[in-house]
Formats: C-alpha cells, sequence, structure tokens
C-alpha cells in the first residue's frame, strides 16, 4: 500500500463524512490503522526515551508529550525530530509544537527569555527551529486562572471549546 | 481506544486537562531551566509512515539501520506478543 494513491475518509465531529485523495499510506477511519501505526511508531519512541533519561515522555499515537526541564525536553525533542524523520518518514507539526509552562511562575517574557536562552545553549534545540518555522511559531501557554497567551501573538484555538483572552 | 485529535471539538480542552494533571505536582520551578510539558504532534502521521518499519517490529528484526544506527540490520525489535495473531 505503501506508495499507491487512494482515498481517505474520515467522519469529522459533526458526523459527516469527508472523502479526500491520499497519495501513500494507510486508509483513515480503518480501526486497525491506530494499532498499526502504535506498533509502528512507539519503539521509534521508546530508543529515543533510552537516551533521555530525565525525560518523561508519554505517547498516544501521534501525540507526544515530554515533561522534563526546558533544556532537556528541546533536547529530547530535537533528536525526536530527526529520528522521526530519518526512521519513519514522518515530519513533526511545526506549527503545532507546544511548550507548557505551569502556574502563574512567568510571564510572557520571562518565557520568551527561557526558551531563547535553551535554544541557544543547545545547538540541537536550535534544529527545532529550522525549516522555516522560526521562533514566532513556538506555542509557549503560560498557564495561569482561565488565560493562556501564545508568545507573539493573542492564542486561540482555531476548533477549541474554551476562550482565551 | 481515544485519540487525541482535533477532529474533536473539545479536543486541546482534554489536552489542557491532561497537562494540568502532569504538572499538578510541581510547584517550584527555576526560572532559567523551568519544568515544562512540551507536546508534539506528527504531520499527517497516519498517511505518511513508512511501512518498512512497522514490518520490521512485526518480523521483530530490523531490516535497515534505525535510531541514528544504534540499531542495525539484523538486530532483534522488540514485538508485543499480542501481535502474534495478525
Amino acid at each position: 500500500m505503501q506508495g499507491n494513491a487512494s482515498t481517505m475518509r474520515f467522519n469529522d465531529n459533526q458526523g459527516v463524512t469527508h472523502h479526500l485523495p491520499c497519495s501513500k499510506e494507510g486508509q483513515q477511519g480503518d480501526g486497525l490503522e491506530t494499532i498499526r501505526f502504535a506498533v509502528t511508531v512507539h519503539p521509534s519512541i521508546g530508543r529515543v526515551c533510552e537516551q533521555h533519561l530525565d525525560c518523561k515522555v508519554v505517547g498516544m499515537c501521534d501525540y507526544i508529550f515530554v515533561i522534563a526541564r526546558l533544556s532537556q525536553a528541546l533536547s529530547c525533542a530535537a533528536e525526536r525530530k530527526k529520528i522521526l524523520k530519518v526512521d519513519l518518514d514522518m515530519d513533526l507539526n511545526l506549527p503545532k509544537f507546544d511548550v507548557f509552562l505551569p502556574g502563574n511562575s512567568f510571564s510572557l517574557d520571562t518565557a520568551r527569555s527561557a526558551l531563547e536562552r535553551a535554544v541557544r545553549a543547545d545547538p540541537a534545540s536550535a534544529d527545532l527551529a529550522d525549516g522555516g518555522w522560526g521562533f514566532n511559531g513556538w506555542h509557549a501557554c503560560c498557564r495561569s486562572s482561565g488565560w493562556r497567551r501564545r508568545l507573539g501573538a493573542d492564542f486561540r484555538f482555531e476548533k477549541g471549546t474554551v476562550g482565551y483572552c | 481506544m481515544h485519540r487525541l485529535t482535533n477532529a474533536h471539538k473539545d479536543t486541546n480542552t482534554r489536552t489542557d486537562a491532561i497537562v494540568q494533571l502532569l504538572l499538578a505536582n510541581h510547584v517550584n520551578h527555576d526560572v532559567s531551566d523551568p519544568l515544562v510539558v512540551v507536546q508534539l504532534d506528527a504531520s499527517n502521521a497516519f498517511c505518511s509512515v513508512s511501512r518498512q518499519p512497522q514490518f520490521g517490529v512485526l518480523s521483530a528484526k530490523a531490516s535497515r539501520p534505525y535510531d541514528d544506527r544504534r540499531v542495525q540490520v539484523g538486530d532483534e525489535l522488540l514485538r508485543p506478543r499480542t501481535l502474534d495473531k495478525y
């Protein structure tokens, strides 16, 4: 199937069925695809984890969460980006690359400074900024009571149900 | 199995809930190197992942190098025994 053109079919949250041309790989909507995907990808995720034992990693299908100190998390994410591309021909969705900082400890400026310092300190982390998405593509979400902001711009989920200032 | 995806209108709410749970017990933060949660998402993941690694996992043997050559051709790969029936 790899490389064969096909038609993807999926149902959206409104129950509407969509058909989309697909240039390669499996059919979304096939129940086994989730298993097949996890079986293929998660061993690779695990091998990268072995190189970053200070990081706690949660993988849920194509979502990966890395919990660690910022410098360690960025290093882990940078290596994961490289390995996923080389081993599995997968690209990270860079506009959806999120860095969550908890609590009220960080203003937007503080968060931005911490990110910039971490990237400058580790050349491998700088690789995350390659490919044209740059620093403005990072979502640094400073959480407090009911609000969050993205670095450089007001942050609003396109399809989310939660409002943000 | 629940899959977090933008196809669900409240996915981001659920993601937020998970992140809050993960960070709930960490209250002391080093401003210079804080504890964070980084969320990565693969682009068009289900339609782009290569088939060859899947066959490698199913056969429990690498047919090409992986993981920056830390896994070589012929090395044994971990395979869940529950996959035997497939």
